[in-house]
């Protein structure tokens, strides 16, 4: 009897979740909206230096596609606000996607999430001595001579 | 059995508490706590009746990697479910492979692996990578195997604006499935499939198809075979043949942006056994995204097609042959499919980078002459409509 009860409870639970969290959708609507703005460079480890990279391109070396295994992308760790700038505007997905997506490649051996660092500086340390290494920077970071600033095709 | 998970449980997190990478070795792994409930009293549908019970969708997997160097490497992976006896599958090996990456275009792994069937087949059990408690089951739980042993080999190659990736499969398999309500053992041997894969934009699409040729070891079945040749029924006796090829099509499309979803996906599973019925199946989501929650809604279907009853067997004229007629006839009635429509809502909550929170309402409404997923005791009249509630943790570490 117990029992039952307590199933009732978890079923009204679920039901008052979906409703709470529907209201929540409204207000959480107003800090979404409330996003960084800053400008992002792509810089490679490359003896190209007038390598161009479209959009496509860049979300693709990001996402595990054909060109992730030739350039080995760099990461901010989750939240981020450069990788919150990064996802939006250059891989245009969620946040929660993007991990989403990790585990379905890590748990079926067929691609790994890129490397993750947790300063600009470390990543450009990274990026000096990783050859095809790929890292996007906030656009007013000092670039070694040694990296390339990455032309952005439309 | 809980206590034995909860052994695991932490044996995983000290192992993780380990420095990540030590040498080459990389461990990392997934969990999930499902509670479900139904809204019916003395049914069963998928292990969930109407009590609260956490047994059939909670599990852990445990992953470890070793990287020998750039080109090789060997992956392990075992699960660990609350209850063994579901439909859902076994605690065991999931995968146990050796990848050999040649070319930065090609990856070849060889030994056990899931079966990569449909667009979520091979991470079905890591709820972490989708939005649903459990995908759709009209496609993901219809009488397939998980796992088999052989070969699989990945082409990626891709341009300014698409990435395209060939992937081709083949080994062999044994085991126990389950057809309609009851289970068998199976044997399949040249399981071959090809999967091309296209991302354009914001968009995938997926389609493959594979073959195999199968046999079911049902040795009741081969026994009235026998039979119904001895009286010269020929075509009844080829109808209940346990063995022949089989093959399944599927076609999926998966468009995400930053702010809505879509998902679809088709199959189609045909035999050349007529015991086993023909299945076509699908679903479609649309989805809203407003971090860090996920809103989604999805329709399911699944249209089973029984083959052709090819009773010879005259009736009426001597008592073994009504008897001879009838245990033919009840073969067909016992692998009474599974035609089921679905609707369901949920919201998964992404509290960590690593963990999401999920709830779920499906309304089930399953074709009343047909078993519809569902287990009915045969006292009980149940006309095939009820609600499932979900609440779930999915983890990743």
């Amino acid at each position: 009897m117990m029992y039952s009860k307590l199933t009732y409870v978890i079923r009204h639970i679920i039901l008052l979740c979906i409703f709470t969290w529907s209201l929540l959708f409204i207000s959480v609507q107003a800090y979404a909206d409330n996003s960084h703005t800053s400008k992002v460079i792509i810089v490679v480890n490359t003896a190209n230096k007038n390598l161009a990279l479209s959009k496509q391109q860049i979300r693709h070396i990001y996402m595990g596609g054909a060109m992730s295994r030739q350039f080995k992308a760099v990461n901010l760790p989750a939240g981020n606000p450069l990788r919150i700038d990064f996802n939006t505007k250059l891989v245009g997905l969620t946040e929660s996607r993007i991990q989403a997506y990790w585990a379905q490649m890590r748990f079926t051996g067929r691609s790994k999430p890129p490397v993750e660092f947790s300063s600009t500086k470390e990543i450009i340390a990274y990026l000096l001595k990783e050859e095809n290494a790929v890292a996007y920077l906030p656009a007013d970071t000092k670039i070694p001579d040694e990296l390339t600033v990455v032309t952005l095709t439309p | 059995m809980r206590n034995k998970i909860f052994q695991i449980f932490v044996l995983i997190v000290s192992l993780h508490h380990l420095p990540a990478k030590s040498g080459e070795f990389d461990f990392s792994g997934y969990a999930r706590v499902i509670g479900g409930y139904l809204d019916e009293k003395d049914i069963e549908y998928r292990g969930y009746d109407d009590s609260l019970n956490f047994s059939p969708s909670s599990l852990i997997g445990l992953q470890a990697e070793y990287q020998f160097n750039t080109n090789w490497s060997v992956t392990a992976q075992g699960l660990f479910r609350s209850d063994s006896t579901t439909v859902s599958g076994e605690s065991g090996l999931e995968w146990l492979y050796l990848t050999y990456t040649p070319t930065t275009n090609l990856q070849i792994k060889i030994g056990k692996l899931r079966t990569p069937f449909f667009t979520m087949s091979d991470f079905s059990d890591v709820g972490f990578a989708y939005p649903w408690i459990n995908p759709p089951q009209q496609v993901y739980d219809t009488y397939l195997f998980k796992t088999f042993n052989g070969i699989d080999a990945i082409y990626k190659f891709g341009s300014d604006d698409f990435d395209i990736s060939i992937e081709g499969y083949y080994g062999e398999e044994s085991g126990s499935i389950g057809i309609g309500p009851f289970k068998t053992g199976f044997e399949v041997d040249n399981l071959v499939g090809v999967i091309g894969k296209l991302n354009i934009e914001n968009i995938e699409f997926r389609a493959s198809r594979y073959n195999g040729n199968i046999a079911l070891d049902l040795k009741s079945i081969n026994q009235l075979q026998d039979i119904l040749e001895n009286f010269n029924f020929s075509q009844s006796a080829a109808s209940l043949t346990t063995q022949g090829s089989a093959h399944a099509d599927q076609f999926g499309v998966i468009y995400d942006n930053l702010d809505y979803f879509f998902r679809g996906e088709w199959v189609k599973i045909k035999t050349q056994l007529d015991i086993i019925p023909i299945i076509q199946s699908y679903y479609l989501t649309v989805g809203y995204n407003n971090a860090p929650f996920t809103y989604h809604l999805t329709f399911a279907d699944s249209d089973v097609e029984i083959n052709a009853n090819q009773n010879e067997i005259p009736t009426g004229a001597n008592v073994e042959l009504d008897q001879l007629a009838q245990a033919y006839n009840s073969v067909f009635a016992e692998s009474a499919p599974d035609s089921l429509k679905t609707w369901t809502l949920g919201i998964r909550w992404d509290v960590l980078p690593n963990l999401a929170l999920k709830v779920e309402v499906s309304a089930l409404e399953g074709d009343e002459v047909s078993n519809s997923f569902f287990v009915i005791p045969e006292d009980v009249s149940f006309n095939r409509k009820t609600n499932l509630y979900l609440i779930g943790l999915d983890w990743v570490f």
